[in-house]
């Protein structure tokens, strides 16, 4: 028994001193360090345009109607030829979500029939107010301007996995692929 | 120097008096500084070192690699609301946390952390500090100096008494909470450390016949000459039940049922907030320091080296002792936090066991083994015992070590085979 007892110590000690000789250490050391999303991560909201800087999103209400914690407002007004917003006839005006009520379930995201809607990689949502949680539209409009970085077209409907991006997630989970 | 001695000689009558109380005022303040200086470093070493056997860092975020850790968490304890339950006994809810930290650091003064000064070296002292002879000299009123904070003649005796009180602390926690649990982990707890009292205190004898005297400065200079003379090779035996009685006397894993985070929510500590949790982690620590020292002045020599590399005369001898004794209660806390990471707690039953029926019995039988050795293997014109026969009390009682290893590990495995046959039998 003492035997056994002194082998364990010794796997202990060998692990440890491996560790701090050899690294190894699976810790992320956020917030330095920050893991990427895998491809379809709900995160916080994203309203997507087309490439001519269209808006996508024709105010058709589809996304507040399925959603199952009606946290989406949102107001409908008419395109005129001066102000074409979208490419429709209606563009939505006030676009609101409230990140409270929200549930992160990509309803909305199914639901759009513009694919205007999507989910994308950002989960960092702390905020100091309670009023800061109301997402507007100018928040979630795409755009490098708003940090969201460059433009990527994005169908959900879409397979996006190439061969290189197989292979890719193959070897690490938490690779790019291309949203 | 002397003017000062002389102005308090006024008030404690004579200078002597005088540079007794000051040296005492000073011993204790260096300890107390010391030990609470260095006590955030050791619970951020636990920390780190478990993370490490784990494949994590460890705190690193306060402070660079974490220094700044202990600090935080003491700040942090410091805010916290300070709650006491309803129909707690106050006297005793508030008097626990010190019972279990006051004996800790009353044991650690007697802990000898260097040589004795006297002699020529003492004339040195005196002469720098500018003390007269008459006071501070091989003939004045102060004739040594011990690095320790005080040299009583009683001195493992004391210890053994000292760290009884440690008992009351934890139980009357467990008792003045008002609650079950807490007063169950009280209980285990107490009985827990009176049965490794025992065994403890048999491995000491066993020391103590090789070296004749209670005085902690007698059992190190009986350990004198090198690493070979040292107790362990002696009483490996001792050794092993010491130190397995040290993890159950600081509640410490394999051992912590009492305080098992995952046991009774807490056990005895469960209903403590805030300046009282922090003085038991405290006391937790400084018991594992306490117990650490003992045990390396017991067997590992104190505060000698592994050679003998300085002559007396030199002040390298005086400065060593201070910085070897820390290195080995070091390599003990290292144990201690190895032995947290490694091992699984022991069952109550289990735990009573091993201190009653396997302990115990392996303790008289080292003392009968040790009695005989020191009777046949005494010098007949020194009266101490000589390295041979030390080697051969070793030899004997390790090998009653290993021959009871394989007793006991047959007679679970044969009660764990018959288990299996009462419920599995085509497994036994």
């Amino acid at each position: 028994m003492i035997i056994d007892i002194l082998k364990g110590f010794a796997a202990t000690t060998t692990h440890a001193a491996k560790f701090l000789f050899a690294g190894g250490s699976l810790t992320l050391e956020y917030p330095e360090v920050k893991r990427e999303q895998p491809p379809f991560f709900r995160g916080r909201h994203r309203l997507q345009r087309y490439q001519d800087g269209l808006e996508r999103c024709v105010g058709c209400a589809l996304c507040a109607a399925v959603c199952p914690s009606e946290a989406i407002y949102l107001e409908a007004a008419e395109n005129t030829e001066n102000n074409q917003v979208s490419a429709g006839e209606r563009y939505a005006e006030i676009y609101q979500i409230h990140l409270l009520r929200c549930i992160f379930c990509g309803f909305c995201e199914e639901a759009c029939p513009e694919n205007a809607i999507i989910l994308g990689p950002t989960y960092e949502l702390a905020m100091e107010k309670r009023t800061d949680f109301i997402a507007h539209k100018e928040d979630m409009l795409d755009g490098p301007e708003k940090g969201f970085g460059d433009y990527h077209e994005y169908d959900p409907y879409v397979s996006h996995v190439t061969e290189e991006s197989d292979a890719e997630a193959k070897g690490d989970p938490w690779a790019k692929a291309n949203h | 120097m002397q003017p000062l001695l002389d102005a308090l000689g006024q008030l404690v009558g004579g200078p002597g008096n005088a540079l007794i109380l000051l040296l005492a005022l000073l011993k204790i303040v260096v300890l107390l500084a010391s030990i609470l200086g260095v006590l955030p470093f050791i619970i951020l070493y636990e920390r780190k070192l478990i993370s490490w056997t784990q494949d994590r860092p460890g705190p690193n975020r306060s402070g660079p690699w974490g220094l700044f850790h202990g600090l935080v968490d003491g700040i942090k304890l410091f805010f916290k609301e300070e709650i006491i339950p309803t129909g707690a006994d106050r006297f005793l809810y508030l008097i626990a946390p010190t019972l279990v930290t006051a004996p800790a650091f009353l044991a650690l003064c007697i802990v000898p952390i260097g040589p004795i000064i006297d002699g020529p070296a003492l004339t040195a002292v005196g002469s720098f500090l500018g003390i007269a002879p008459e006071t501070l000299g091989p003939s004045g009123s102060v004739s040594q100096i011990a690095i320790a904070v005080t040299n009583p003649n009683v001195g493992i005796l004391y210890v053994l008494a000292i760290t009884s009180i440690g008992v009351y602390g934890m139980t009357l926690a467990g008792w003045a909470s008002n609650s079950k649990w807490s007063l169950l982990g009280g209980i285990r707890a107490s009985a827990q450390m009176i049965s490794y009292e025992i065994s403890m205190s048999l491995s000491v004898i066993g020391v103590l016949l090789l070296t004749g005297s209670l005085n902690l400065y007698d059992i190190i200079e009986g350990q004198k000459g090198g690493v070979h003379h040292w107790n362990i090779w002696a009483q490996p035996l001792a050794f092993v039940l010491f130190v397995i009685a040290m993890f159950a006397e600081t509640n410490r894993l394999p051992f912590d049922l009492a305080e098992g985070e995952s046991e009774l929510t807490g056990g005895f500590h469960t209903e403590y907030s805030s300046m009282k949790f922090a003085l038991f982690f405290l006391g937790e620590y400084v018991n594992m320091i306490t117990v650490s020292a003992i045990c390396s002045t017991l067997f590992l020599g104190g505060y000698m080296g592994l050679l003998p590399l300085f002559p007396e005369d030199s002040p390298l001898y005086y400065l060593a002792g201070p910085l070897l004794l820390p290195a080995k209660i070091f390599f003990f806390l290292t144990l201690f936090i190895l032995a947290r990471a490694t091992m699984p707690r022991m069952r109550y039953d289990q735990l009573m066991n091993l201190g009653w029926k396997v302990m115990l019995p392996l303790g008289l039988m080292n003392l009968v083994i040790t009695a005989v050795g020191v009777g046949l293997g005494a010098d007949p014109d020194t009266g101490k015992v000589t390295l041979p026969a030390k080697f051969a009390i070793g030899a004997v009682t390790l090998a009653l070590l290993f021959a009871a290893d394989a007793f006991f590990t047959s007679k679970s495995k044969g009660r764990m085979l018959r288990d299996y046959q009462n419920v599995r039998p085509e497994a036994a």
